[in-house]
């Protein structure tokens, strides 16, 4: 299942560039998302303790981490519901996606839905969905992961274009 | 499912992706472009407040004047005679230096063309093809350059709503 587990790896790993860039800034965060900081510092550790083991769900395929994977779906979907609700408020501000500005919008409510949806997928399939035996699968899966883990950070900043206000 | 037909399935995801993030890159470029064009254009008042008896009529009068030099100017004539029929209480001109032939008009639109070098002369307008708002007396009441053909429609309708809320604000 190297196509599911290339997208739930990715989206491991957004989670962990995620909490250590809100662990390091979390006043942003705690703009961005109208919390205080200590939430946001929360928040940033909660990313990174579901991250790292979802991740190594998905390159070990250990059965016991499949709460991982469920955790990591149900923080994004947890995240593609605050920002649908702040989108429907007009909300033009800093999404709180990563440290680029990126403006509430589709892009990243949509690259949320998709990574709670795979990860939900991947937490009913595990061990199934980690990464096969051999040097190359798993050699595939890394590189394919770091990849798609680069273009979904960029994505919402692309789409969506920079945040114009404040929350 | 093979590693190397899961590797070719991850590609053309990829390159969806990559091709998503081109098109809002390219739109927001676009946006970008257009602000800059705005900046760059300085705020001109020359004519502004001065009543030019050439312009004077009934009704407010929306003046497009081309010059035969300006890269643009013939691509502009089309759409803004088009824009006549969308504000039927004001008054369409083109204006233009000298006689530039025939130009494709648009049925139903009356939109009276002018050639007047010495008009065009008097208004010293630094920009081609650019817009003129004057009121019935012939007063000039702003100027602006043209964006882009495809931008006029909200150009003009913003011209005129400016005038219309300067106007209800006493200015």
């Amino acid at each position: 299942m190297i196509l599911l587990g290339v997208p739930v790896l990715a989206g491991a790993l957004l989670l962990v560039v995620a909490g250590l860039e809100h662990l390091r800034d979390p006043v942003a965060l705690s703009r961005a998302a109208g919390i205080s900081t200590l939430t946001a510092r929360g928040i940033a550790l909660v990313e990174l303790l579901i991250g790292a083991p979802s991740a190594v769900a998905v390159l070990v395929g250990m059965p016991e981490l499949r709460w991982a994977l469920a955790a990591q779906g149900l923080i994004y979907l947890a995240f593609a519901v605050h920002l649908l609700l702040r989108r429907r408020r007009g909300d033009q501000s800093d999404c709180g996606c990563n440290r680029m500005g990126t403006r509430v919008g589709p892009g990243g409510i949509a690259r949320a839905w998709l990574l709670a949806i795979l990860s939900f997928a991947a937490a009913a399939l595990h061990p199934a969905a980690a990464a096969p035996a051999g040097v190359g699968p798993v050699a595939l899966v890394v590189v394919g992961s770091a990849v798609l883990a680069t273009l979904l950070y960029a994505l919402p900043a692309a789409v969506d274009g920079r945040a114009t206000g404040t929350t | 499912m093979s590693v190397l037909t899961a590797a070719v399935v991850l590609a053309w995801g990829c390159l969806a992706l990559l091709a998503l993030a081109m098109a809002g890159m390219l739109r927001q470029l676009r946006e970008l472009q257009a602000d800059v064009a705005q900046l760059s254009a300085p705020a001109w008042h020359g004519s502004t407040g001065r009543r030019v008896a050439g312009l004077a009529g009934k009704g407010p009068l929306m003046l497009l004047v081309l010059d035969p030099g300006c890269s643009f100017c013939a691509t502009v004539h089309e759409p803004f005679t088009r824009l006549a029929g969308e504000h039927p209480g004001t008054r369409f001109e083109v204006l233009s230096p000298h006689d530039q032939g025939a130009r494709t008009g648009v049925p139903g639109h009356d939109v009276r063309s002018r050639v007047d070098q010495e008009l065009v002369t008097d208004l010293d307008l630094p920009w081609a093809p650019a817009l003129l708002l004057a009121d019935t007396e012939g007063t000039v009441l702003t100027a602006q350059p043209v964006v882009s053909p495809t931008r006029l429609p909200e150009q003009v309708a913003g011209m005129l709503d400016a005038q219309v809320h300067a106007r209800g604000a006493g200015v």
